[in-house]
């Protein structure tokens, strides 16, 4: 019994295999597509079955009653068939499909996926679909625009780099009776982020001072210069000797020696959890970067060094993406 | 539970509800009789309702209003017809349903539905009538339904109603090649099933059973009844009888047609024929009826029926729907010549015992006067409808109990049954066996093709006597009376009081009366090819075109034609609708214009040096052709302009593409003129 219910497992598994290498030599990667014949699958869609089943109630009517013009009713209707096979078909053919940007997201949330439709031809696309990775977009058309972007938001489940495999784009114009679709991997990915889960960062003992790396504007320790006042500032600010000289507010300005770069360190997460630690440190990250104060990140094997900024978030991000065991 | 009865309906786009509408109210409209009239108002109202939830004025109505709308309408037509069999009860249903379907159209599925529907409706018009102009409402219609369905398929919504219907019809325009090859290709099979459908046709033309003292007025109705293509000459209109129904039995008022339970069939040995075959084809409009019309004794083909030893012929179906058949008949000939049976005898000339003894005393005197013999009393009974002053009318007077002898001796009006049944009468009552005949006589010559027209008032009535030796003669007493009616062909022309009396001219002048009746006659003109050609094509001239496309006819070679012929329509239409596309423009019309400035001065041997820029090339071109300097520099700064927008980019309303968009053309223009005109 099981040894049966494997055997079609594995039947299936080697069809799937077989199919999807099929459809690799068939379609392989690219970043750019243009669909013609051979990327073009097509088949009747239900309404199209309900259509010919109708046609052909036709054909035994006419038939039955020795009704020439019924007869030849059903044959339009046979006809019309084989005109949507071939305008549907034509719908896609000609059709440019090129990747666009990606932009990555945390595990669990959607990524956006943008690509492009193009004309290569002079023909409207009508009603085009794209399906990927249980993301169906809205209808588009190239009728006037040479070109459209769709921007596609796929859910993703695990950290890690993302490929949503292939894309399916299909259409059912002109008439709805045939459906006909694509495959197209388009070679595109884009880095999922752990889920950032809250916790508490211990806060002394992770926390590294160091001594006068960077100056941070608003410090408290060296004068820097002064501005006029504004009524937020604290009345400590003040340079009160100015006031008496010139009779006007100003404020004193102070930077800071940055004395307190944060590290954050791996065994200081408070999990012994693998993915757990990462989505900690991850929220950290998260939430340091929208402080002004530079941060690291110091995983065994990988670290980087302390600083602030958009960019190095993204290092920061990127390297929970991707870190893996033993590394 | 709520929740769940608010139905979120497709968000349908506005041209599709629109096309779907008017496609629902033009399927319809031919089918309107088949419901009650009632119910007209009920399909508007269910309309209204749909367009009001359209513009989300309403909400769909409950479950229980639709079960009630849909249970009343289906009842009222069942009611209507009597029957829920049958075409007419059974289209009836089907529109029912298909109207009430618009108020349960929530999503794209049920929209589908109601397309298929659609075809579907239509296609049931032609069970009703085939007539070319049908067929061209049909198409039309057809086209609407397909733009439905394209509108429906359609996501663009700034798109013009005109687009779908475009599409549509270029759409039915590529479907039909490939429809010709198969109407005209695929093989035809006979029924597969018997539907054993009943007639629920209105009967029109000929009834059987004739009362002529009821009538008093015969209406004219100007409705074709058949037509009639001659292989040769059509033949004088005092031979242009075709009969449909045998009239033998008599009780005192009404003629009875024969019944068709217990005909015997005709028997081919009693049969003589002389002289050359008549050959011609009937296209029969539906009567309801089984009878064929053809001549006293032919031979039918093309159509299943029974020939009755009455010289009846019966279709095996009630005529219902229009059909074809073809005759080969033969003017000169005897049937039953050698004698009849001695049940025959009987049934031939039997007649009610009482009433009717003044016209059975006066057959028998005169029968003793002339020796008894039958052809002589004939005739003198014509000569006697002559002589007296008998009158041929459409509107007699009613007859009493004793009609025969009312109308032969004391009014003396009446129409052919009246004379063609008074002449029966006359003859059986001497113990000649005699019988009425119902049909056709005369018919109009079409002036441009080769048939006849008959029409309802061309129905006419006459009469058969047996004698030994000759077998079946026949008689007709009504042209002794009205001479015209049988030679000019048709009552039409030769009662002119009476002609137009239900046409639906009447009213008009004579002169419009002809135009009108030359269109109308070009109109059937037009109607008879169709129904010729295309209506009548089956198995038959099917055969003939496999016979006359292929020599030797064998399954594989129909197959390889059909295949082939459809296989080369899909074929090129593949190739149009998938090749013909030209590739989106690479160059814009400013470089194209660019380039040929640059080719000029190549001829003339200045090459443009790979990864050159306009700039550069402009300024050694200038060099080298310095009479022509000014005219380089101008079309380099207008290329210029044009594709990187040198001097319109600082100006600060051409910061939108639009903006720049709407300058380029005067400049191309411009770059255009001046590629042009610049000659080394």
């Amino acid at each position: 019994m099981s040894s049966r219910a494997g055997n079609i497992f594995s039947a299936r598994r080697l069809f799937r295999s077989r199919w999807h290498a099929w459809l690799d030599r068939r379609l392989p990667a690219q970043n750019r597509i243009v669909l013609n014949q051979k990327k073009i699958f097509i088949l009747p869609s239900m309404m199209g079955i309900g259509y010919l089943f109708t046609t052909f109630l036709l054909f035994l009517a006419g038939v039955n009653y020795e009704n020439s013009l019924i007869l030849n009713f059903s044959f339009f209707l046979g006809s019309l068939f084989v005109v949507s096979i071939l305008q549907t078909f034509s719908n896609l053919s000609g059709l440019a499909i090129s990747a666009g940007h990606t932009e990555p997201a945390f595990a669990g949330a959607e990524a956006k996926f943008v690509i492009h439709l193009s004309k290569t031809k002079r023909k409207d696309h009508h009603s085009i679909y794209c399906e990927w990775h249980g993301y169906n977009s809205d209808a588009h058309n190239l009728i006037a625009e040479q070109e459209t972007q769709v921007a596609m938001l796929l859910r993703t489940s695990k950290r890690g780099r993302y490929q949503p495999g292939r894309l399916k784009l299909h259409t059912l114009y002109p008439f709805g009776l045939c459906r006909a679709w694509t495959w197209v991997d388009l070679d595109m990915s884009t880095l999922v982020y752990p889920k950032p889960i809250e916790c508490d960062l211990p806060a002394s003992p992770t926390v590294n001072r160091e001594q006068g790396n960077v100056i941070t504007p608003d410090g408290h320790e060296d004068f820097d210069s002064l501005r006029a006042y504004n009524t937020s500032d604290s009345l400590k600010t003040v340079d009160w000797k100015a006031y008496a000289r010139r009779n006007t507010l100003y404020s004193k300005q102070f930077h800071g020696y940055e004395s307190k770069t944060l590290w954050l360190n791996w065994h200081d997460a408070p999990t012994s959890d693998f993915e757990l630690k990462l989505s900690y440190i991850c929220f950290w990250v998260v939430r340091l970067a929208n402080g002004n104060e530079p941060y690291g990140v110091n995983l065994p094997g990988q670290r980087i060094e302390p600083s602030t900024g958009k960019q190095h978030e993204q290092q920061c991000l990127a390297l929970l993406a991707s870190y893996h065991h033993g590394r | 539970m709520a929740d769940k009865k608010i139905r979120h309906t497709f968000p349908m786009p506005r041209t599709a509800f629109v096309l779907l509408l008017v496609c629902v109210v033009f399927s319809v409209l031919p089918h309107i009789g088949r419901v009650p009239t009632w119910m007209l108002g009920v399909f508007v109202i269910v309309l209204g309702w749909r367009i009001q939830v359209f513009r989300e004025r309403l909400r769909f109505p409950p479950r229980w209003i639709r079960l009630l709308l849909v249970s009343t309408g289906f009842l009222g037509v069942i009611y209507h017809h009597g029957t829920i069999f049958g075409p007419d009860a059974g289209v009836g249903l089907l529109i029912t349903a298909y109207l009430f379907k618009q108020l349960e159209m929530y999503t794209k599925r049920d929209a589908f539905l109601i397309v298929i529907l659609s075809y579907f409706v239509l296609a049931t018009e032609f069970l009703f009538s085939k007539s070319l102009y049908t067929s061209l409402y049909v198409l039309l219609v057809l086209i609407l339904i397909t733009a439905a369905l394209v509108a429906l398929n359609q996501t663009d919504r700034t798109i013009a109603i005109w687009k779908p219907v475009k599409t549509a019809l270029v759409s039915v325009l590529q479907a039909t090649p490939l429809m010709l090859v198969l109407f005209f290709l695929f093989p035809r099979i006979g029924p597969i099933w018997d539907l054993g459908m009943q007639a629920t046709t209105n009967r029109t033309g000929l009834s059987d059973r004739m009362t002529p003292g009821d009538v008093a007025e015969l209406s004219q109705s100007t409705k074709l009844a058949f037509r009639v293509e001659f292989e040769g000459e059509i033949p004088a209109p005092k031979d242009r009888y075709w009969r449909a129904v045998v009239f033998d039995r008599f009780d005192g008022r009404t003629w009875f047609a024969f019944d068709d339970s217990n005909q015997r069939p005709f028997d081919r040995t009693k049969l003589n024929v002389r002289g050359d075959p008549l050959r011609y084809k009937v296209y029969m409009e539906p009567t309801g009826q089984h009878w064929l019309f053809a001549s006293a004794w032919a031979n039918i083909t093309g159509i299943k029926h029974f020939s009755a030893n009455s010289l009846m012929n019966n279709a095996a179906e009630s005529i219902d729907y229009p059909v074809s058949y073809s005759v080969e008949t033969y003017q000169n000939y005897d049937y039953e010549a050698e004698g009849l049976t001695h049940s025959s005898y009987i049934h031939y000339t039997a007649l009610p015992p009482q009433g009717n003894q003044h016209a059975k005393e006066f057959a028998k005197q005169v029968y003793q006067q002339l020796g008894r013999d039958p052809d002589q009393l004939s005739s003198a009974i014509l000569q006697w409808f002559f002589k007296e002053n008998f009158v041929y009318t459409l509107k007699p007077t009613r007859l009493g109990a004793n009609s025969i002898d009312d109308f032969l001796f004391s009014t003396r009006r009446g129409f052919c049954a009246h004379y063609a049944g008074a002449y029966v009468y006359l003859m059986r009552s001497v113990g000649i066996p005699a019988r009425m005949v119902g049909g056709y006589q005369g018919g109009k010559p079409h002036p441009i093709g080769n048939y006849l027209l008959i029409h309802q008032y061309d129905a006419h009535a006459w009469a058969e006597y047996w004698v030994q030796g000759r077998g079946w003669v026949r008689v007709d007493p009504t042209a002794t009376v009205a001479p015209h009616r049988i030679e000019m062909g048709s009552l039409q022309d030769s009662l002119d009081e009476e002609s137009l009396l239900d046409s639906p001219f009447s009213g008009l002048n004579v002169r419009n009366i002809a135009l009108l009746e030359k269109m109308r006659l070009m109109a059937d003109y037009v109607d008879y090819l169709w129904f010729k050609n295309v209506v009548s094509f089956n198995e038959t001239s099917q055969n003939q075109l496999f016979k006359d496309l292929l020599g030797e006819v064998t399954p594989q070679r129909i197959a390889i034609l059909l295949g082939s012929a459809a296989g080369s329509v899909i074929l090129i239409l593949a190739g149009w609708l998938l090749l013909t596309h030209r590739p989106v423009a690479k160059l814009d019309v400013f470089d194209k214009a660019y380039y040929r400035f640059i080719r000029k001065l190549e001829r003339n041997g200045l090459q443009l040096l790979p990864g050159e820029g306009p700039q550069s090339f402009a300024l050694r071109a200038q060099k080298k052709f310095p009479d022509q300097a000014s005219n380089i520099s101008k079309i380099n700064e207008l290329y210029c302009d044009i594709k990187y927008g040198y001097s319109y980019a600082s100006s600060p309303e051409s910061d939108t593409l639009a903006a720049r968009s709407d300058k380029l053309s005067p400049l191309e223009k411009e770059l255009l003129n001046a590629v042009a005109r610049f000659k080394l």
